[in-house]
């Protein structure tokens, strides 16, 4: 029994959040697997960022139960780590990208103790990875949008968690980022760390994910990509919308 | 020079000048993290809620203690910001609006609780007067004593809990997400916020301390890209802002110190955007002009490496006239061959004929590498 709960890295039951009494998201369940990386898919407005918060308790939820390996985010803090859209932040706050990348290092430090050496190194080594150990002091400012989001992605590298949640990594990043980002994101999945992704192009599914949770305020369908992300299933996701496919998921491959 | 000479020896012009420069060192802190999380009328609203307190705590005790007046200011701020969080949580009004809303309820309230004193009998009212615009002669060494101790604690707390302040402001999710409860981190930022604005209300008053909060960190912002400086350069600005201005209305027939104190920030500001380091508009006019001079430099430099190119002979020189119409511009076309001439990027070989130099020619080579126009 135990081993089979180890297995599951996520698991959200019948999950539901309200806005004024209007449900965004409407008897949500799912589990994602250990060592996965996982596609959380849908049209504008089907809940795929709420998702994400009410899974790291950002936002309130009406119902239903959350765990990470099996307990609740409280005890599962260390071992989770969220990306945010890049839009989320003000990137003229007076700081250095050495300096938001070492701000992973903070949940382990606690209240008061301050970052050091130690810290300063992780964060250049996250740097490193993600090929912006010479931007490191820079100010953020400066930064274009794929080097922002390298950015946020050493900083939850810094952090070290069993569990990302990221939030459109991708949006607005050139050919290159994305490809160095993804290496970084297989390179964790290596690890045996859980990702999972709100992500928006159809077209990459197959080649990056291994899990897809196709959403439209209810989970329409939620398993493996093979088996899962089907011309059927993206039909009754994107409703009408997805007919300019006509060729349906095989013309996805090209 | 005698100015100077008071400020040393005289009794009430040094607790001025002290109390002053005190109470600016925390506020400039406070203030810094204010406008960066993007609060800054919340300093506003929670000053105006403080005076209701003040003659609350007046009319209960009958005494002018400014201890007791100022925890009755600190009550009243406290339940300030209570008001303004109840009702972003429970009504659809934004941040802005909670604050408006509370700000004048609170000081038509405070008013009006001011003139029901004025007309009590035995009741001295004027020195209640003081909380609306602030008067620093009143400072004594008891009220130097209370604000150093204040500004003391807040300048702990932001060191030890800087790193909180700095990773929610940025980035509150992330830092919620982190385990930092962003409750407690707001308790904290609120308890700093009404201590600085509570001691500083007799002198710079109810309407004008907010100043002491926003402007020195707007100031600070101009120069410099890093927050530690910035909070330090906002607290120097405040405290230096505000004994010079309290010295100032002290020295000149009792002028309202606020009103002065808020004179002194504006020099500061109007100084900071203009040369500010990092952002003053006179230095960015500079690094723009220079530029467009470079700019316009390497498209004559890429022009004159396609003529010579086109006839196959890098030192055949042209007049300044065809690499004009090459670069489409005539105006400044002399200066700028000139320039580059002494640069030793071009040989003028007759009036007016230019043709690349050996350096000249690695110059294009590099532009080119490094990808042309924008570069160098």
């Amino acid at each position: 029994m135990e081993n089979i709960n180890n297995n599951i890295a996520i698991e959200v039951e019948d999950l539901t959040v309200a806005y004024h009494h209007k449900p965004v998201l409407w008897d949500i369940d799912t589990q994602v697997e250990k060592g996965v990386i996982s596609a959380i898919i849908g049209p504008n407005g089907a809940g795929k960022s709420t998702l994400l918060k009410a899974m790291l308790s950002l936002i309130p939820i009406s119902s239903g139960t959350i765990s990470f390996f099996g307990s609740p985010l409280k005890k599962m803090r260390r071992h989770v780590a969220y990306v945010p859209q890049r839009s989320e932040v003000d990137w003229d706050f007076p700081t250095t990208v050495v300096d938001v990348v070492t701000m992973g290092s903070y949940g382990a430090l606690g209240w008061i103790t301050p970052p050091g050496k130690k810290e300063r190194k992780l964060a250049m080594e996250a740097l490193e990875k993600v090929g912006m150990e010479e931007f490191a002091n820079r100010q953020i400012r400066e930064l274009s949008g794929g080097q922002q989001q390298r950015t946020f992605i050493a900083r939850a590298l810094v952090q070290d968690a069993s569990i990302y949640l990221m939030d459109e990594p991708f949006a607005g990043v050139d050919a290159a980022t994305e490809q160095s980002i993804i290496e970084v994101l297989r390179e964790l999945r290596a690890q045996g760390k859980t990702l999972v992704i709100v992500h928006h192009d159809l077209l990459t599914v197959r080649e990056y994910f291994d899990h897809v949770i196709l959403l439209n305020v209810h989970t329409i369908a939620t398993g493996p990509v093979e088996t899962t992300f089907t011309t059927e299933n993206l039909q009754k996701t994107y409703k009408g919308k997805f007919n300019a496919l006509k060729g349906g998921i095989d013309e996805l491959t090209l | 020079m005698s100015l100077l000479y008071d400020m040393i020896f005289d009794y009430t012009l040094r607790n001025v000048a002290l109390g002053t420069f005190l109470l600016g060192l925390g506020s400039g802190a406070v203030g810094s993290f204010m406008t960066l999380r993007g609060e800054s009328l919340l300093g506003d609203a929670i000053a105006h809620a403080t005076l209701p307190g003040v003659a609350l705590a007046y009319m209960l005790t009958n005494t002018k203690d400014p201890l007791v007046l100022l925890i009755g200011a600190a009550i009243a701020g406290v339940l300030g910001i209570g008001a303004i969080t109840a009702i972003t949580r429970t009504t659809k009004i934004d941040n802005d609006g909670a604050n408006g809303i509370i700000l004048s309820i609170f000081f038509g309230f405070g008013l009006l609780l001011l003139t029901y004193i004025q007309k009590l009998p035995q009741s001295s009212q004027a020195g209640l007067d003081r909380f609306i615009f602030g008067q620093a002669a009143t400072i004594i060494a008891k009220d130097v004593v209370i604000i150093a101790i204040v500004q003391v604690f807040v300048l702990v707390v932001v060191t030890l809990f800087f790193k909180e302040f700095k990773s929610s402001t940025f980035d509150p999710q992330s830092t919620t997400v982190m385990g930092f409860n962003q409750k407690i981190i707001d308790a904290i930022f609120a308890t700093l916020l009404v201590a600085v604005i509570v001691v500083g209300l007799q002198t710079v008053g109810v309407i004008l301390i907010s100043a002491l909060l926003i402007t020195p960190a707007a100031a600070a912002r101009q120069w410099t890209h890093s927050l530690k400086t910035m909070v330090i350069t906002s607290s120097l600005f405040s405290a230096f802002s505000g004994m010079i201005g309290s010295l100032l209305s002290a020295s000149r027939n009792n002028l309202p110190t606020g009103p002065m104190i808020v004179l002194v920030l504006t020099a500061f500001l109007i100084f900071s955007f203009l040369f500010g380091a990092k952002r003053g508009i006179v230095l960015r006019k500079i690094a723009l002009i220079k530029r467009e001079r470079s700019f316009d430099h390497n498209r004559i430099m890429l022009a004159l490496d396609n003529l010579a190119q086109s006839h196959d002979d890098t030192s055949l020189a042209h007049s300044s006239k065809t690499i004009g119409l090459m670069v489409q511009q005539t105006h400044g076309m002399h200066r700028m061959l000139k320039q580059l001439a002494q640069k030793g990027l071009l040989i003028q070989s007759e009036e007016a004929s230019y043709a690349l130099s050996k350096q000249g020619e690695l110059y294009v080579k590099n532009l080119k590498n490094e990808g042309g126009l924008y570069a160098g």
